[in-house]
């Protein structure tokens, strides 16, 4: 029971870790499709897109179920504070000012077989405004979704079947009746129903939180590869697709894949070339974007101010063992990409670890900052070299270390608004906070940290709402 | 008040073999009573000065704050150790299911690995095995279970930080044999059989037994939505059945000066591994075997008595979950521990009111892993020397008698691997060597022999385990600097036993105090690692507070409360720490009826306040009260048929978020006992 309770606590520690990447406030043309908005005050009441609808569905929020007390002011992100036990979400207002230390924890309800939020949350990449899904992933598999005014609009479990555990990573609604939420696990049961096979694209009606009975098989990116064993012998080894963040780029959704093994904790190790997937919305068709040369590329971020294009982060993979940092340096990099309205991807941009030995490896808890501009964090290796935040230019190779925490795996997944404000998490032992920071294309300067939410739960992601 | 006991000095400060040959058979009520003279067979005309020992709840060290229960003829149907657990003040009983799911206990709020468990005098836990699983025990094997909180005796020789549980061999009081057969709830059943036997001066006890259940309680099934009580459901447990065996030899004979007792205690189960109630393993199973054996010799010199004894045990646990379900990816483990220890002991009357007490020990652990489907972990070894003195000063200040035992005991341990570590083809040696000393300081003071007040302050260690050290060759990464666990207790108390009259029995009430150092827990060091530290300290204080007693033929009480706060620094409460838990157990009995021998009527109450599930003090378990009942019917032939319902209302409730306990539930036992001619 112990050596069980031990590795469980060790897995979930690891598993929850600071590869949430920072996201930008979504545009104010990125619009749903179909012309309807959702917000807080309700969808837009304007034409609609098409000729042959009515006024329009009825507004989303409020629901008739009201869980959470109504969010302060008009919050525009959200930071989750953990210490990979429990949780708790705070909401940061435009400014960055603490609209509510702990709207949501993992004690916002009785514990029944789960408490209300696990120690693996993240709130979804590009939601509607107005409301926030939460995705609790390792060992819970809940995907829930409120209105920022504290009614419930649904929670949805990403499987329907037991022995398995999904782990779903992200959720991107494309309107009122369409969202998409990536299943990073495999189901390793032969006879598992085709909806619970894991390693795809889940439908799921947004406004119920339901299942649509929609999937996409991305099995056609998982693979048996070279790799090596316990001893260091070649062997083959069965990788999955692992869909990982969703970004959508007009029809189309882009989807990174991390192609690392089946068995993540297995002794052999091996990867798939790097690769993302190009999702047409229209058929629910798949094609490759080809991401040659590197490796576990799960991270996609919109590129603000842009329709098309998207930052893909491969945080490289070591087929040596976890840690070996020079050996996962080999397969990091950073690539952006442009897809057109006819589905063409095109590779606009690369920047790789290896163009320049000197070069510092900081794609984890990404921020798009703007075309080829990105921060991330360099992590530190628990002796000498603490985190840093770097920002770098991938066109020029230009790097900057903008800041260092106090310790390693500490900084996290940060945000901005896309008019200079940049907020990066430091879960610091004794000075954890957000760390706030105006950008302009010169510098990055950091102002005054906030405390946010409890003490005991630093901060680890922050997310535009 | 009289005091019901008088003991030879010398012989008190000794261990069970030759304590336990002048127990008397424990009454009904459990409670346990010391009687005795000077010697097990005094000659013709011999006499013997004997004086009443100072009022305790153990045999072994009046300073100690030791409870001793008896595991026979005990009212309840299937009754189990962790169950008796629950009547020991100080203790916290963890449990994860119905029959044969996990269980352990921890002491006054420490953790669970910081609990060390004695068959006898053989350790059944070391550094590597963390908290033992109570339900691979049989109650049938046991003549009773001793739990020193705090500083133990010096002669169980531990450093243990919570305390010890002691679990004592079934024993020959009188020549019997008995078999039993239970049927309950769920499909739980058990059968035992066993011999209690006597030649000349030879006993032998023998029993063996088997036990199963299919464990398919009900249990309310959320689907992990905590805000949608639309998909909510009652579902029954699954892949939660068990099957086990036990077997037990317990040989005594006494040679011309000296005692030789041998131990044997075999036990196996196997059966499904269900996993956390939200996503529980439908697949996944476990199977574990364990042997564990002790020879013994005690030798009574004039003035001293020397033991020497030598034992191990080998264990053997599998667990296969070729799917992954429990969530910690795909294993298929076959992991085989043994230890060997052998150990010298000594109580030497230096003085009448001066003793000695000497132990030193050698012990050996071996861990060899094996994971077919996933990291192959390295073997590992432990080599442990060990070394205790106890001086024992007793006496009399004006009209109290008093008893002070300072005592010191130093561990070196050494422990090491090989095997491929960090990057394939490198084989890599790691080793650690620790030396730590430990102490305790224990008093007593009796102003009447019903009474006693105690005192005692003490020190423990919790070495590293294999695991925490060396990792697991994946995600587990190797701390080879990391420090033991410590302790420092402090407690106080008074004790009341004898009887008045009709009213007979036992009281204690103690304070503790237990600071936690150094306290190891995993901290990630890469996106798919984490390694162990000492990051956390933590501060417990509390009352305990237990009772047993009866009431003339008819009445009888037993019960137990434990209170505690238990802080981390910054005032937070440590999780997984009730601040209150209780028991009581009222109980009447007819004596002589008819054609009945006795006919007892019994109800239970168990209380668990709320605890927090997690550190941030977030997920609070909320409390519950387990309400039960029972009968039992001795008839005049021998036979006796037990009825137990447990948690009458149907409380069910959770020691660990995920793992639904069994409600309400029934249990049936036919006993037949047939004494030999001596």
């Amino acid at each position: 029971m112990i050596r069980s309770t031990a590795l469980s606590l060790a897995l979930a520690l690891a598993l929850a870790c600071g590869d949430d990447d920072g996201m930008s406030l979504p545009d104010a043309t990125t619009d749903l499709d179909g012309g309807a908005t959702l917000d807080g005050g309700g969808e837009d009441a304007g034409p609609p897109a098409d000729g042959g609808r009515d006024a329009g569905p009825p507004p989303l929020c409020p629901t008739d179920t009201p869980v959470l007390d109504a969010a302060s002011g008009t919050p525009a992100f959200a930071v989750v504070g953990s210490d990979y036990t429990s949780t708790s979400l705070a909401l940061l207002g435009a400014d960055g000012a603490v609209l509510d230390e702990g709207w949501i924890d993992s004690g916002t309800t009785d514990p029944g077989l789960v408490s209300t939020l696990g120690g693996d949350v993240v709130v979804a990449s590009n939601g509607p405004a107005g409301t926030i899904t939460i995705v609790d992933r390792f060992g819970v598999d809940v995907l829930s979704r409120f209105c920022l005014d504290g009614s419930l609009v649904g929670q949805l479990r990403a499987t329907a079947v037991e022995g398995w555990g999904p782990n779903p990573r992200d959720f991107e609604v494309v309107d009122a009746d369409e969202a998409w939420v990536s299943r990073y696990e495999p189901n390793p049961a032969e006879d598992a129903p085709t909806l619970e096979r894991g390693t795809d694209l889940l439908g799921v009606n947004p406004t119920t939180m339901e299942l649509d009975g929609g999937r996409v098989d991305l099995t056609v990116f998982s693979e048996t590869v070279t790799g090596l064993d316990g001893e260091g012998m070649e062997t083959d080894v069965a990788v999955a697709a692992r869909p990982d963040a969703i970004v959508r780029r007009g029809d189309f959704l882009v989807v990174g894949l991390d192609r690392i093994p089946v068995d993540l904790f297995g002794e052999a190790r091996g990867y798939g070339d790097g690769r993302a997937a190009l999702v047409d919305l229209a058929d629910g068709s798949v094609e490759p974007i080809e991401l040659s040369g590197l490796a576990n590329c799960g991270s996609v971020q919109a590129v603000p101010g842009s329709e098309t294009d998207v930052i893909v982060a491969c945080s490289g993979y070591s087929t040596m063992g976890f840690g070996d940092a020079a050996g996962e340096r080999m397969t990091t990099g950073l690539v952006r990409l442009r897809v057109s309205a006819e589905g063409e991807v095109s590779e606009e941009q690369r920047w790789a670890a290896t163009d320049d030995d000197d070069s510092i490896v900081a794609v984890g808890g990404l921020v798009v900052l703007g075309e080829d501009d990105v921060v991330g964090v360099a992590p530190g290796n628990f002796a000498d070299v603490n985190d840093r935040l770097v920002r770098t230019n991938m066109a020029t190779g230009v790097q900057e270390v903008v800041a260092t925490a106090g310790g390693s795996f500490v900084l996290g997944g940060g945000a901005t608004d896309g008019a200079g404000l940049l907020l990066v998490p430091d879960a610091t032992d004794g000075e954890a906070a957000v760390r706030v920071f105006t950008v302009t294309a010169e510098a990055i300067t950091e102002g005054t940290a906030l405390p946010v939410g409890p003490t005991t739960l630093p901060p680890r992601s922050i997310h535009p709402l | 008040m009289e005091s019901d006991a008088t003991t030879d000095p010398l012989e008190a400060s000794e261990g069970t073999p030759e304590t336990a040959e002048r127990r008397e058979p424990p009454p009904d009520d459990g409670a346990v009573a010391t009687e005795g003279g000077a010697d097990a067979e005094p000659s013709f005309g011999a006499t013997a000065q004997i004086e009443a020992p100072l009022a305790a709840t153990n045999d072994l060290d009046a300073t100690a704050a030791g409870t001793e229960v008896s595991a026979r003829d005990r009212s309840a149907a299937d009754g189990t150790v962790q169950e008796l657990l629950f009547e020991i003040p100080g203790t916290h009983v963890v449990q994860t299911g119905a029959q044969g799911a996990f269980s352990s206990v921890a002491l006054r709020g420490a953790e669970l690995g910081q609990t060390t468990f004695l068959l006898g005098d053989l350790p059944l836990s070391g550094p590597d095995t963390g908290a033992v699983d109570l339900s691979l025990f049989p109650l049938a094997a046991f003549e009773r279970v001793e739990v020193y909180r705090g500083g133990a005796p010096a002669w169980l020789h531990t450093s243990a930080i919570g305390g010890v549980v002691r679990l004592v061999p079934r024993q020959v009081t009188r020549p019997t044999l008995w078999a039993t057969a239970t049927g309950g709830s769920f499909g739980s059943w058990r059968a035992d059989v066993g011999s209690a036997l006597r030649a000349g001066r030879t006993r032998l006890v023998l029993g063996a037994g088997a036990d199963g259940s299919r464990a398919d309680y009900p249990f309310e099934y959320d689907n992990a939505t905590r805000f949608d009580p639309s998909d909510d459901e009652t579902r029954r447990r699954a892949n939660a059945d068990t099957l086990g065996a036990h077997a037990l030899a317990h040989l005594e004979t006494e040679l011309a000066r000296g005692r030789l007792s041998a131990v044997l205690l075999a036990t196996s189960r196997r059966g499904g591994a269900p996993g956390a109630g939200a996503s529980y393993a439908l697949r996944a199973r476990r199977n574990d075997v364990r042997l564990q054996g002790s020879l013994a010799y005690v030798h009574r010199f004039e003035r001293a008595r020397l033991q020497l004894a030598a034992g191990g045990g080998f264990q053997r646990h599998r667990f296969t979950d070729r799917y992954g379900e429990v969530g910690l990816g795909r294993q298929a483990t076959d992991d085989r521990f043994g230890h060997g220890f052998a150990r010298v002991a000594s109580v030497i009357a230096l003085h009448e009111v001066l003793d000695l007490t000497l132990v030193g020990s050698a012990r050996w652990d071996g861990y060899r892993p094996e994971n077919v489907l996933g990291f192959e972990e390295s073997d590992s070894q432990r080599t442990s020397l060990a070394g205790g003195a106890e001086l024992r000063l007793h006496g009399r200040l004006g009209g109290w008698r008093f008893e002070l035992r300072p005592s010191a005991r130093l561990v070196r341990s050494r422990t090491e691997t090989h095997g491929y570590m960090g990057f394939r083809g490198e084989e890599q040696r790691f080793e650690q060597g620790v030396t730590r000393p430990t102490f305790r300081v224990g008093a007593a003071m009796s102003p009447v022999p019903a009474l006693t007040f105690t005192t005692s302050a003490a020190s423990g260690v919790r070495l590293p385990s294999m695991l925490e050290l060396f990792g697991n060759r994946g995600a587990l990464l190797p701390a080879p600097d990391l420090d033991p666990e410590t302790g420092r207790s402090l407690d106080a108390g008074a004790v009341l036993r004898g009887r008045a009259g009709p009213l007979r029995g036992a009281a204690e009430l103690r304070v503790f105090h237990l600071a936690l150092d150094d306290l190891i827990r995993y901290r990630q060091t890469s996106q798919y690692t984490a390694k162990a530290e000492n990051v956390l300290e933590a501060s417990v204080r509390g009352l305990e507070a237990g009772l047993r007693g009866r009431l003339g033929p008819h009445l009888g009480l037993h019960g137990a409360l434990t209170w505690m706060d238990a802080r981390a620094p910054g005032g937070a409460t440590l999780n997984w720490r009730p601040r209150l838990q209780a028991q009581v157990q009222p109980e009447v009995r007819t004596g002589p009826l008819g054609p009945l021998r006795d006919l007892v009527f019994f109800a239970s109450l168990i209380h668990r306040s709320a605890f927090f599930q997690d550190p941030a003090n977030l997920v609070e378990v909320e409390a519950r009260s387990w309400l039960g009942a029972g009968v039992r019917v001795d008839l005049a032939c021998g036979v006796s048929a037990h009825f137990t319902a447990r948690d009458l209302l149907d409380q069910r409730g959770q020691d660990y978020v995920g793992f639904p306990l069994p409600g309400r539930r029934f249990a049936f036992t036919i006993r037949y006992r047939m004494e030999l001619a001596p």
